[in-house]
């Protein structure tokens, strides 16, 4: 069962949670014993208990040996976290007699399949279901969070295949440098294989040579370059390098060079 | 009531959603099988031993059918280096095709004499290639050696 205390703080003894939507975000959860204590405040409202009550229903019945100080301790602690969720001096302290719970109201409310119980001092009123997950986070209870995730996953959803894209191309080119406007990718495994240095000297020579110039349009420039020996021992190399205007129609010039070493 | 009617509308949007997505990475096309796509080719090969070091420069158009042909479109001039003599043509080379895994095995047609000088892969009758996207209009064509030329489609 769970308990509503003056109408907004819901008390779960089973998980040792306070939870008041109005005061805090989030529920609270009890220590075992700050638990036991206020369960027995709870079933005890506008009741005196003397600190030798608590102290043997607690520990002594378990073959605990503990103190009155210790009661204090727990007794503070609980009563910071009622204070959290809006229920300041609901403990009061009597001098020389003890404590007391003192709530204008408190309310059971069954779970499913939980049988009505009617208790001493409790006055009982009705039945509301409850599901836990929902209630220990306000934000996820609200329509705003519940339209917030569903528009996420949709684009998510959504958005899947521009990603699947874009991985693919990740795997087929990789960026080496950007000059200006220009981006300089490359496709192949011999030229990936290049250091950055290598291939930025041979691109600052092709882009003196033929007048590239980069600060003005958006360009792709894709840059591949072999070296292999022939059977009469020679080396020969071979450089291709494509110029693409990017999300253009305009045809891409490729500018190709065979030589001998 | 309400609730519900929420809910079925929120269930059909995911549902729409996901449809359109495996849609979209289903038909995703690395290699299209109906496409053209154009290019420019400035050439400058000294690697061969012959006295003829060559420069040329081409248009190049390709177009492929998805029944098996396709067709391209060569234009261009090409000349030794030191020498005064120009070799300019326009050849329309017909070809047909087959898929073997990622590349195109190409059979070519009937070729115009010197163009091989513009384009030194026109000169063997079969050739392999590969056509890749690399975004929404350039293509990468490759053989199973080295990368050739990159070209480009019209928009869409």
């Amino acid at each position: 069962m769970i308990y509503v205390i003056n109408e907004h703080l819901k008390y779960d003894p089973l998980s040792a949670t306070l939870y008041s939507p109005e005061h805090h975000p989030d529920a609270l959860t009890l220590s075992r014993v700050n638990n036991s204590i206020f369960l027995i405040f709870v079933n005890k409202n506008n009741e005196l208990i003397s600190r030798s009550y608590l102290l043997k229903e607690i520990w002594e019945n378990q073959g605990i040996d503990s103190s009155n100080n210790n009661l204090n301790n727990h007794i503070s602690i609980l009563r910071k976290s009622l204070a959290q969720c809006g229920c300041d001096e609901i403990i009061k302290t009597i001098p020389k007699k003890g404590l007391m719970f003192s709530a204008n109201t408190v309310r059971i409310l069954n779970r499913k399949g939980e049988k009505k119980t009617v208790q001493d001092n409790v006055r009982h009123i009705g039945q509301e279901p409850l599901t836990p997950a929902l209630r220990q986070n306000k934000f996820l209870r609200s329509p705003f969070a519940k339209l917030t995730l569903f528009t996420v996953t949709v684009l998510t959803i959504l958005l899947t295949p521009f990603f699947y894209e874009k991985i693919k191309l990740f795997y087929l080119r990789k960026e080496i440098l950007r000059i200006e406007q220009c981006r300089f990718y490359v496709t192949d495994h011999d030229t990936k294989l290049l250091s950055k240095e290598d291939i930025r000297s041979r691109i600052d020579v092709f882009m003196k040579n033929k007048s590239i110039d980069c600060s003005r349009l958006k360009a792709n420039v894709y840059f591949s370059f072999m070296e292999s020996i022939d059977a009469m021992g020679k080396d020969k190399t071979s450089q291709v390098i494509s110029y693409c205007l990017y999300n253009s129609s305009a045809k891409c010039i490729n500018y190709k060079e065979y030589h001998l070493k | 009531m309400k609730q519900r009617i929420h809910l079925v509308i929120m269930t059909v949007i995911l549902l729409v959603s996901l449809a359109y997505s495996i849609v979209e990475i289903y038909f995703y096309e690395d290699t299209p099988l109906n496409f053209t796509c154009r290019s420019k080719v400035y050439v400058l090969d000294e690697s061969e031993y012959s006295s003829c070091a060559r420069k040329s420069s081409a248009d190049f158009f390709l177009s492929i059918n998805e029944n098996g042909t396709g067709y391209m479109v060569v234009s261009g001039s090409s000349i030794c280096i030191g020498e005064k003599d120009i070799t300019t043509l326009t050849d329309i080379i017909n070809f047909n095709y087959t898929k073997e895994a990622d590349f195109y095995s190409f059979t070519l047609g009937k070729r115009k004499l010197g163009v091989s000088r513009i384009s030194q892969l026109l000169k063997d009758d079969v050739i392999k290639l590969k056509i890749s996207r690399v975004n929404s209009n350039d293509y990468i064509i490759t053989t199973p050696i080295s990368p050739i030329m990159m070209c480009t489609t019209d928009k869409d």
